[in-house]
Order: structure tokens, then sequence, then C-alpha cells
């Protein structure tokens, strides 16, 4: 008896040994994830890559049974729906007109120029498939990943314009971080005000714009684009028209409709070209060196002269 | 409880573990004011240690509470943390818990969930990440809290877990051990 009871406190010493030894490993864990996030935070998006993937037989006939249910509530404004987009389609007709003759225009006006556009930007879409999860971020999982040419720094737009970038890449998915996120910051450019701004995510509806040169310049309802600068985002993707909250400071409402992401673009860059050097005319640049020596002349060229 | 059961247990712990880490992936709405998935890791864990707490061991809520950790873009082991120590707490003070009846239990479980957060929104907090706004730990918490019942229920009535009809055990001077 005396043994029995012996050996069941040895249990429980060894177990509050082993609890106290896994409370600082977890502790040791996370102390590595603020200190070497990028190589923890790789880890994380080969391991979602694996498990979101294969879980989807769980995911996939959840969302779509309620996207069905979204759908049927929906049903009943049917008929005023169709009434404003016939409305819409009105108004929209003579706006497709004016937008094709203007299309024809400029395109006339730029042969005329000879002007040499960007190159186009190439663009993947993909099905927004999973949520974080958790309040700590706000990003959602993309369905294609580095085989499909996805890298991280990518931006994602949905039909009406920017919605997040891409931070972490796998196999098959890719980590999409939104806008609204308080690690997003992206460089903007308004172009009523001739401005630029960073316009910064504080996991709110709206982002904060901040750095403007003179704030009180920009009006609330200007146009919000990205500048392009840093290299990281294609210039003039629309993200929003600037407002201004209750406490006067400058925000992004943001075009991209959230509630309702499914489909998005990543737009994959074509590659821009890479100014190394000092154009001709700027100074004397040393005659770069000859990578082979030169070959000697055949002496059949002096026979034919 | 013979040996092969414990491990179905454990199997089955397992399974509800991932699908309970996998739900809260799902959503229609990717807005700041999305309803926030309740924590239904933390709710099957302690409802399944009070219950039986020998199938839904330690290395077992390691695991599950890490792999949710990775996945649900949490703090990198700061929640598993959190899950282990509120579990081994549960799990000390199973049999107390048991005795008080649901409403109690319930009550219990949802003081321990708040403790923890807050608790984990200082370790945020002092390791100088973002810790969670108040108002979203409150919704989670009420998610959670609304959960629980269910998870109990499902446990109860479709897993048929019971409590192990414990013989209690007396020393040789009388003492419950």
């Amino acid at each position: 008896m005396a043994g029995h009871s012996s050996t069941a406190s040895n249990w429980k010493i060894l177990r509050r040994f082993v609890l106290g030894l896994m409370v600082v490993l977890c502790l040791l864990l996370f102390l590595l994830w603020r200190i070497d996030n990028p190589r923890i935070e790789r880890f994380r998006m080969m391991l979602v890559d694996r498990f979101v993937p294969s879980m989807s037989w769980v995911l996939a006939p959840i969302t779509g049974f309620s996207r069905m249910l979204d759908d049927y509530r929906s049903y009943d404004q049917i008929y005023q729906q169709n009434l404003e987009l016939r409305r819409e389609l009105q108004r929209l007709e003579v706006w497709r007109e004016a937008a094709s003759q203007l299309e024809q225009k400029n395109a006339e006006l730029r042969a005329l120029n000879n002007l040499r556009l960007n190159p186009s930007l190439a663009y993947i879409a993909g099905e927004l498939m999973a949520d974080a999860g958790s309040p700590f971020s706000q990003s959602g999982l993309l369905n294609v990943g580095i085989i499909d040419g996805v890298a991280d720094g990518q931006a994602v737009v949905d039909g009406k314009g920017l919605i997040g970038r891409i931070a972490g890449v796998g196999e098959h998915t890719a980590r999409l971080l939104f806008l609204t996120d308080s690690s997003s910051q992206v460089p903007v450019t308004l172009p009523a005000a001739r401005q630029r701004a960073i316009m910064v995510g504080d996991n709110t509806a709206n982002p904060v714009l901040e750095f403007a040169a003179d704030p009180d310049e920009v009006a609330a309802g200007m146009r919000v684009v990205t500048s392009g600068d840093g290299g990281v985002f294609p210039p003039d993707l629309l993200v929003g028209e600037v407002v201004r909250s209750p406490d006067g400071r400058l925000r992004v409402a943001l075009v991209a409709d959230y509630r309702n992401a499914e489909f998005l673009r990543v737009l994959r860059n074509a590659g821009e070209e890479q100014i190394l050097g000092p154009g001709g005319i700027i100074g004397n640049i040393p005659p770069p060196e000859p990578e082979v020596a030169p070959a000697p002349e055949p002496p059949q060229d002096e026979a034919a002269q | 409880m013979t040996g092969w059961r414990l491990n179905l247990l454990r199997a089955v712990y397992l399974v509800l573990a991932v699908l309970c880490i996998t739900v809260p992936l799902i959503t229609l709405d990717y807005s700041v004011h999305r309803r926030l998935p309740p924590d239904l890791l933390f709710a099957l864990t302690i409802a399944w240690i009070i219950r039986h707490h020998r199938s839904a061991n330690m290395p077992l809520v390691i695991i599950m509470a890490l792999l949710a950790d990775f996945v649900l873009m949490r703090p990198v082991g700061l929640g598993a943390m959190m899950l282990l120590i509120t579990s081994e707490v549960a799990r000390n003070n199973a049999r107390v818990l048991r005795d008080y009846g649901f409403v109690l239990e319930w009550v219990a479980v949802g003081m321990g969930f708040v403790l923890m957060m807050l608790a984990q929104n200082l370790l945020l907090a002092l390791s100088l990440s973002n810790p969670l706004s108040l108002g979203d730990i409150g919704r989670i918490t009420l998610a959670t809290f609304v959960s629980y019942p269910f998870i109990v229920a499902f446990l109860r009535y479709i897993i048929r877990i019971r409590p192990t009809t414990t013989r209690l055990k007396i020393n040789r001077l009388g003492r419950v051990i």
C-alpha cells in the first residue's frame, strides 16, 4: 500500500516537472516568435499550406452552404434590385459609349505621340478560401501559391481596387494581408492634391493617412491611388477615397469589398527595367572592360582586300 | 477502462480538435467587423477534461494547441501555454467542477477564459507586441461562452463520454485520496 502511494506521488512530481518544462518551452517558442519572426512565419506558412488544403473537405461544403443561404436571403429583394439595375444600366449605356469613343481617341493620340506604355501587368486569379480565424491578424488565405508564380509583396485587387498584398506563400496557398491590418503600410498618392502619403492600417475599417505633406489641402472625397514608391506595388491602383474621421484624422474609405470578397487577382509585376548607371551625357564613363579578348583577325580578310 | 477504448477516445479527441481548429477558418465576410469565432479548441478541451481527463492527456493538448496557434495566426506558443495551464488547472479540479453541476461549471469556465485572455494580453503587452482590444476579448469570450453548452451536449449525447465511475479510493486513515 505504501509502495503504491509512493509511486503515485512520484508520478505526480514527474508530471508537475513535465508540465513546468512544457510551459517554459512554450514561452521560449513565443519569445523566438517575437525575435526571429520571419523564420517562424515561414514555418507557419508551410504548416498552413499542408493543413488547410487537406481540410478542404470540411471547408468547402460549409462555405458553399452558407453562400447558398446568403444568396437565398437576397431573393426577397430581387425585384427591387432588378429595377435598380435596369435604371443603372440605362445610365451606364451612355457612359459606355463615351468611354469607347475616348478609348479610340486615346489610342490615336498615343499612336501619334509614339508613346510606349508600361509593360502590362500579368495577373493570376485566385479564390479566397479561409479566414485568419483569430482577431490577431486581418488576413485571408488564397488558393494560389508558389507553383502559380505568386511571390511575397505582390498586390492583390478585387474587381474595384486594391485589397491587400501577399505576405507569406506556400506551395499551393498564399496569405493575403488586408489593407486594414495593423502591419500594412502602403505608399499612396492623392492625385487631386498632388501629395504623397502613407496609408497605415490600424485594425479598423478605414486605414489612416499619415505623412501627407500638407494635410489641410486634402479634402474628403479625393481619390487615393498607389504611388508605386518603394517598388512593391505597381503605381496607379485605385485604393479608395479620403474621409475625415470625427477626431479630424485623415482616413481612407477603401473601395475593395471585404464583405463579399471571393475571387481576387494577384498582380504579378512583369519586371521593371532597372536603371543602373548614369547616362552617357552626364560625364565620362570608363568604357566597360571587354569580357573576352578580341579574336585575332583572320588572315583571309587581308587576302580578300 | 480497457486500453483500446482509451485510445479510441484519444483519437476522437484528436479529430474533434482538428475540426475545432478548422471551423473558425470559415467565413464569407472578411471585413473588420466580421463575427469573431469562438475559441472552440478551448471549450472542447476544457469540457473534455472535466468529463474524462485521462483521454485528453497533456501531450495531445499541447500538440493541438500549438497547431491552433500556427494555423489561426495567433502568437506562436503563447496560446498553447495559456491553454496548457488552464487545462491543467481544470484537470486538477475536475472532480470539484463536476460536482458543482453544469451551471456553475459553465460560469467557472467562462471566468477562466476571461482570466486566460487577460493574462495573454498582459504577456503580449510586456513583449511589446499588439495586445487585443478589450472589445475583441469581450466578443470572443461571449462567443466561447455561448458555444460551451453545445459542445458539452455534443460530448454527452453524441460522443457519450461520461465521467469515469470513480470508486472512491480511501487510504488507510479513511481519507478520500
